[in-house]
């Protein structure tokens, strides 16, 4: 047999073996992020008077490295529409998800909340370094009286047992635990 | 003697004269493409999309110069009929129109549709002008160097048939990577048909483009290397170096320069029958390596289905890759023999 050929089976066997056994061996090392976020919420007033505005800020990061992901998830059950919500400033980079009562929920994550019953905002950055903790500030007017609760949770992506936040609390229709917030208008 | 001198100068000159259009119209489409590739990455990453993003300014760059180019092919040169080159100019032509009408058409599918996904018809428009401009290119430069005494070397036809087989490339990617259900439009393909076509037109693309690389520059060691090195160092710099994950794949990833220099070998320095076909195989049994890591995706979604986060591409490549990796191997191959083919018949008309 030529010797060419012969040197190039060879090669050709090294470079398979490298390839296919010893490169995706070497990839299998890499650390799979784990990471979990977190949020702190704040909110100027805890009652207002009818027509009137409030401020909803919430704080939020990610522990344990960088993110692929972090999204806040915020559902207004007591609000019709976005029409009284509205960002006030916002350190998220990608576009805002707003969907509205009747919407199709398209999330980023594994879901069960196919149809939304109340406006539900998702925000998010892809990726999120650990460094960045985003803030963002919403202005609200509630459009009925008594009482307008806001649901609140935080994910990171990849999505371990970790990622999500809060811990405890309420559940949402995701069988989620969701920070709830409420604000009375009187 | 000195007007042997003379002579030689002028026919220098009139080459580059001649050449040179159809050298920067396939520059062009190199950047077009490494723009595109670039992009891609950048979606994965989720990085915030704006039309003043780098990729697309290299892109958009890129089809200026391409414009440059084929204006340049058009300019009144004497005996410029001597060279046959009224194919790769009407086709560089289609190409340049195609490139210059996706712009506004694509702008206009955002408008209707929202961001679109990879697949989408205003791409395919893109893509086929960026494949036809670049084979009107080769074509171009091919024929001019067959009529001449001068070549204009391995570095300047590497890059050139790179961007042939970025445009391809981009076809093929289209068909097989899930990267196309937008909130309007499912463009992606059904998984097992996106996982059988990698299998079968990559392999192809790679054979095709690389033996006829070698072809019409038949005898000469290097064209085939140098176009492998040129697909590889694109790669690096719009695939890999962006996304900081795969950032420590890059030694590994240089080795699939490996098949590429073995192939060249074989056809231009053993004597053996059906060289052609053998260094095909070479080629198409490493498709596998040289499309990571785009890849992963089409193979995760028929093995998997799992979210392929960026950070994840390297855990769920080493993941299936040792297990379907002989496999692919063996089917690249024998795709390939397809490729090889199409490239030898194609050398044959691009070489009159």
């Amino acid at each position: 047999m030529n010797r060419i050929i012969l040197a190039s089976i060879g090669i050709m066997a090294v470079y398979f073996l490298v390839m296919g056994v010893v490169f995706p061996d070497a990839l299998s090392f890499t650390e799979k992020r784990e990471t979990a976020p977190f949020f702190v919420t704040s909110q100027e007033k805890k009652s207002i008077s009818s027509n009137e505005s409030f401020d909803f800020i919430i704080d939020t990061g990610i522990t344990g490295g960088d993110s692929d992901m972090l999204i806040l998830i915020i559902g207004f059950p007591d609000a019709k529409s976005f029409d009284g919500i509205k960002i006030k400033s916002s350190d998220f980079t990608q576009s805002p998800k707003f969907f509205e009562v009747g919407d199709e929920i398209k999330t980023y994550y594994p879901s069960d909340y196919k149809i939304a019953e109340y406006p539900l905002l998702h925000i998010f950055n892809m990726p999120n370094p650990i460094n960045k903790k985003p803030i963002l500030q919403l202005e609200i007017t509630p459009e009925n009286l008594g009482e307008y609760r806001i649901f609140t949770k935080a994910k990171s992506a990849p999505f371990t047992e970790d990622s999500i936040f809060p811990k405890g609390g309420n559940v949402d229709e995701d069988n989620e635990f969701v920070e709830k917030k409420v604000v009375i208008v009187e | 003697m000195l007007s042997d001198q003379t002579l030689g100068i002028k026919q220098k000159r009139f080459f580059w004269k001649i050449v040179i259009p159809y050298i920067v119209l396939g520059m062009g489409v190199v950047l077009v493409t490494g723009g595109g590739s670039w992009d891609i990455t950048n979606h994965i990453l989720n990085k915030p999309e704006s039309f003043f993003a780098e990729p697309h300014l290299i892109l958009y760059g890129g089809v200026a110069v391409s414009i440059g180019g084929f204006i340049g092919t058009l300019l009144p040169i004497q005996n410029k009929n001597l060279f046959n080159l009224k194919f790769p100019k009407r086709l560089s032509g289609l190409g340049i129109f195609l490139l210059i009408i996706a712009g506004p058409l694509d702008f206009w599918w955002h408008d209707m549709y929202g961001l679109d996904g990879l697949l989408s018809p205003t791409h395919l428009i893109l893509m086929a002008g960026m494949l036809f401009t670049s084979i009107g290119s080769i074509v171009g430069i091919i024929r001019i160097e067959n009529k001449s005494e001068r070549k204009t070397g391995v570095i300047l036809q590497g890059l050139v048939f790179s961007g042939a087989w970025f445009s391809l490339t981009g076809f093929a990617h289209s068909f097989s990577l899930p990267f196309s259900k937008t909130d309007y439009v499912d463009f992606n393909p059904e998984p097992t048909f996106a996982a059988v076509f990698a299998t079968i037109v990559y392999p192809i693309v790679m054979a095709f483009i690389l033996i006829t690389s070698a072809k019409v520059n038949s005898g000469k060691f290097g064209y085939l290397s140098t176009t492998g090195a040129f697909y590889i160092l694109i790669m690096i710099l719009s695939a890999l170096l962006p996304n900081p994950v795969l950032v420590d794949t890059i030694p590994f990833y240089l080795m699939n320069l490996i098949p590429f220099v073995l192939a060249d070998i074989i056809i231009n320095k053993s004597k053996i029958k059906k060289s052609h076909y053998i260094a095909g195989a070479i080629i198409g049994s490493s498709f596998i390596f040289s499309y990571f890591p785009l890849i992963t995706y089409t193979y995760n979604e028929v093995m998997f289905d799992r979210l392929v986060w960026p950070s994840m591409i390297p855990l769920i490549y080493s993941e299936f890759i040792v297990v379907i990796f002989p496999i692919l191997v063996a089917c690249g191959a024998v795709s390939s023999i397809i490729g090889t083919v199409i490239a030898l018949r194609a050398s044959r008309r691009i070489i009159i």
